[in-house]
């Protein structure tokens, strides 16, 4: 090879290595390029207002004035001491729960059901889902009328058993909180049916003809065979419908009662809401939002923990 | 130049150009939704910014007065109409930050929170030249510790009791005066027919502290201003007499049976909807919503009663509470340069000529400004002789946080949860910890310091043509 060729060599074929090195550096800016804006957006909108939340709730701020005052950790303080968010903390623990559980117990029920060869299931499964299209604004606005005690379908419902003494559905401060988690129910069991419906649908016909063959009933069926195999779908949807009630229950509850009646439906989102808009609070309902943050998250990381070291024994 | 160092350069210059995309775009499309919402053209423009309006009509009618002003002071005046009186310190506010020109701004139940906050325009000197034109009563809920914060653009409303008239005359029964003439109507009416005697719209909780102010304004002697006044002063307890009889004055509505619980579950729209169907017999609401029960068609005549004596001394009167259902203030932010013009126009839109055009589409029952139509209505007569004995609403002067306190013990007391003492209790207890908490304090005005004041004090008075 002569001197010209091997220059002409040298200069169109570069050593290995740094061409790896250039391939990599275009490639990682060219992920940055195509994470670039969610990034921006996230940080603008979700890091950003998380931090100046975090150092506003260690001011007093009515929100409307131009100057802040500095309190330190004064409204955690009185959050702690607050009797209605301690209240509302209690309520929005009762709220999450409970329809976390009648949601997944009815929706696997329903899913059960559906599962099964009967005629019209797609209509029924259709009509399970329904509700989880609708607002929860239009949801709440159509249970309110349902409850309302002068021309409700629940009391004329009532009335058909002989029923005359009707309960409070939204007045009853006992029965209030109730009646709202309900109406949660009823619009997000259809998801956690189509959840659990998949689920079930995935599961192999020939664990069945085994367990038959070793003499199971249909309940040793569902606890040895069906439950094992859908805990992945089944630790999922608890999960999604945990943190979903946390932090999804401020439109329902507006709607229907806004904390009412005696502040027996206020949950920590409506509380923190008033604090901050009407009572014009902003300093405070910072704080409080913090402790439902680290509430939340707290929550979230022994649930994620719980369902790692499930995973981890299934794999086993 | 081979295929390699193409795709190569090809490759570094759409990753920059992706990199330069992925960051301008997220700025560029606040920035281009700032510039179009930005005001345009040259000249005098104003901006209006308030709830949205109630009808159509009432709308097209705000639009022909600023044509009307456009027309005489060659300004041009745009308004954004926007969400519910409640927002609209939020509207503000954003409008602030987004460094948006505002130079009337609608003002109701936030008049106190606003103006304490330092964001009204003190125009107690602004409207001298015209103050006159206002009704007597008309400026004082607009009114906080002795200074003006905003001007009535709506007529008068007021609480009343609703009732129908035609079942009353039925059944031989009067207009209660008296609670005890109330409790035997509501007795008449229970046993003789399937109607409900009444109706409340409890899930409403704002609607509960009219309830309280009818009660106190008696209990009080017909004090109920100076003492709410001296109660966020600090001088008077909530737990004292007066107050803790009112609340057991209301206890006794349902004790008697006039009211069931099932009210708190009730919005206003159904307990309306109950009483034009007849289904209840009266309401306790605000004329602001006769309109509404007109355009019912109810198959009966409607009548109106004050609220009832409640107490048993002949120098007390039975009071009702109201107010203009809406204000016009000037933001303290509002440019310096548009304050004469601004101030022109609040003068403008308060004419009687040109305030008849927008009483014309909210149903004047009781104007605020002289010379101003009243609706031709056989009710107008009677609900214009209450108002000497209306009060401005307690909820303007309290803080939102009492407000709140309130509508739950009146609802606790009402349905025998709380007793009337432990519910005047709380509400203590609450404005104890807002001004703990929160420095609260009702005179601000008198604690403002010279800067402050000089922040919502106009630096001159501008000198404005005055409508006949």
């Amino acid at each position: 090879m002569s001197a010209e060729s091997e220059s002409l060599v040298a200069i169109e074929a570069p050593p290995r290595r740094r061409r790896r090195g250039r391939y990599r550096r275009r490639s990682y800016l060219f992920g940055i390029a195509l994470v670039a804006p969610t990034v921006i957006l996230y940080s603008l909108f979700v890091i950003y207002p998380l931090i100046k939340g975090a150092i506003v709730s260690l001011y007093n701020w009515d929100g409307l004035s131009s100057t802040m005052t500095w309190v330190g950790f004064k409204n955690y303080q009185y959050a702690f001491d607050d009797p209605i968010f301690r209240l509302a903390l209690r309520n929005t623990f009762i709220y999450a729960i409970g329809v976390t559980i009648v949601k997944n117990v009815f929706g696997l029920g329903l899913a059960l059901l559906l599962n099964k060869k009967l005629k019209g299931r797609a209509f029924f499964r259709t009509a399970a889902f329904l509700p989880v299209l609708f607002s929860f604004i239009v949801v709440g606005v159509l249970w309110s009328w349902i409850y309302d005690p002068l021309f409700g379908l629940a009391d004329h419902f009532l009335l058909l058993f002989g029923i005359h003494n009707f309960p409070g559905w939204l007045s009853d401060p006992h029965l209030a909180l109730y009646s709202v988690m309900w109406v949660d129910v009823w619009k997000w069991t259809g998801f956690h049916m189509v959840l659990y419906l998949a689920a079930l649908q995935s599961v192999p016909s020939e664990l069945y003809d085994a367990a038959d063959i070793d003499g199971a009933n249909r309940w040793t069926r569902f606890r040895y065979v069906t439950v094992p195999w859908i805990q992945p779908v089944i630790a999922f949807s608890v999960m999604l419908a945990l943190t979903g009630a946390f932090v999804a229950n401020y439109d329902v509850v507006y709607v229907m009662t806004n904390g009412g009646p005696l502040n027996s439906t206020q949950v920590a989102l409506t509380y923190i809401f008033q604090t901050a808009f009407t009572a014009n609070e902003v300093g405070y309902a910072n704080a409080m939002s913090m402790i439902l943050i680290f509430l939340v998250a707290l929550v979230g990381a022994v649930q994620l923990r719980m369902m790692l070291r499930g995973r981890g024994k299934l794999l086993a | 130049m081979n295929v390699m160092s193409i795709s190569k350069s090809g490759f570094r210059l759409s990753a920059i150009t992706a990199l330069i995309a992925a960051i301008a775009v997220p700025i560029a499309v606040p920035i281009g939704a700032g510039v179009s919402g930005a005001s345009s053209g040259s000249g005098c423009t104003l901006h209006v910014l308030g709830e949205t309006r109630s009808s159509t009509a009432e709308a097209t009618a705000w639009n022909t007065v600023f044509s009307d002003f456009k027309a005489q002071y060659h300004c041009t005046v745009t308004a954004t109409w926007q969400g519910q009186f409640t927002g609209v310190p939020q509207l503000l506010n954003e409008a602030n930050i987004a460094h948006q020109p505002v130079d009337l701004v609608t003002d109701t139940t936030e008049n106190f929170n606003l103006a304490s906050a330092g964001k009204l325009m003190d125009l107690t000197k602004l409207i001298t030249p015209y103050e006159t034109r206002f009704n007597p009563g008309t400026l004082q809920p607009f009114t906080v510790d002795g200074r003006v914060w905003g001007v009535p653009v709506e007529p008068e409303t007021a609480s009343v009791f609703f009732y129908n008239e035609s079942l009353f005359n039925r059944l031989g029964l009067k207009a209660p005066t008296t609670f005890s003439e109330l409790v035997h109507d509501s007795g008449v009416i229970k046993s003789k027919t399937k109607v409900q005697p009444f109706v409340e719209g409890g899930s409403d909780t704002w609607e509960w502290p009219m309830w309280y102010m009818a009660t106190f304004a008696q209990t009080s002697g017909n004090k109920s201003v100076q003492n709410t006044a001296s109660f966020l002063e600090g001088k008077y307890k909530f737990t004292s007499q007066a107050s803790v009889q009112a609340l057991k004055d209301l206890a006794n509505f349902s004790k008697n049976g006039i009211l069931s619980e099932s009210s708190v579950g009730t919005s206003e729209n159904g307990a309306i909807a109950a009483f034009l169907q007849g289904k209840a017999a009266m309401m306790f609401d605000g004329t602001w919503d006769l309109s509404t029960f007109r355009s019912g068609n109810p198959k009966f005549k409607i009548g109106v009663f004050m609220f009832p004596r409640v107490t048993s001394n002949p120098a007390v009167v039975a009071q009702s509470n109201g107010s203009s259902t809406e204000g016009l203030s000037i933001p303290s932010s509002i440019p310096k340069k548009d304050l004469p013009m601004a101030d022109q126009l609040l003068e403008f839109i308060t004419s009687p000529k040109e305030a008849n055009k927008i009483f014309a589409t909210v149903d004047p029952i009781v104007p605020t400004i002289k010379g101003t139509s009243s609706a031709n209505d056989p009710l107008s007569a009677t609900l214009s002789g209450y108002l000497p004995r209306t009060n401005g609403w307690l909820d303007w002067l309290w803080p939102t946080n009492v407000v709140t306190a309130i509508e739950t013990a009146i609802e606790g007391v009402m349905f025998t949860h709380v007793s009337p003492k432990s519910a005047a209790q709380t509400v203590q207890n609450e404005l104890d910890t807002l001004r703990a908490q929160q420095n609260y304090t009702f005179n601000f005005w008198s604690k403002w310091t010279a800067a402050q004041k000089a922040q919502v004090e106009p630096s001159k008075i501008p000198k404005i043509q005055v409508q006949n």
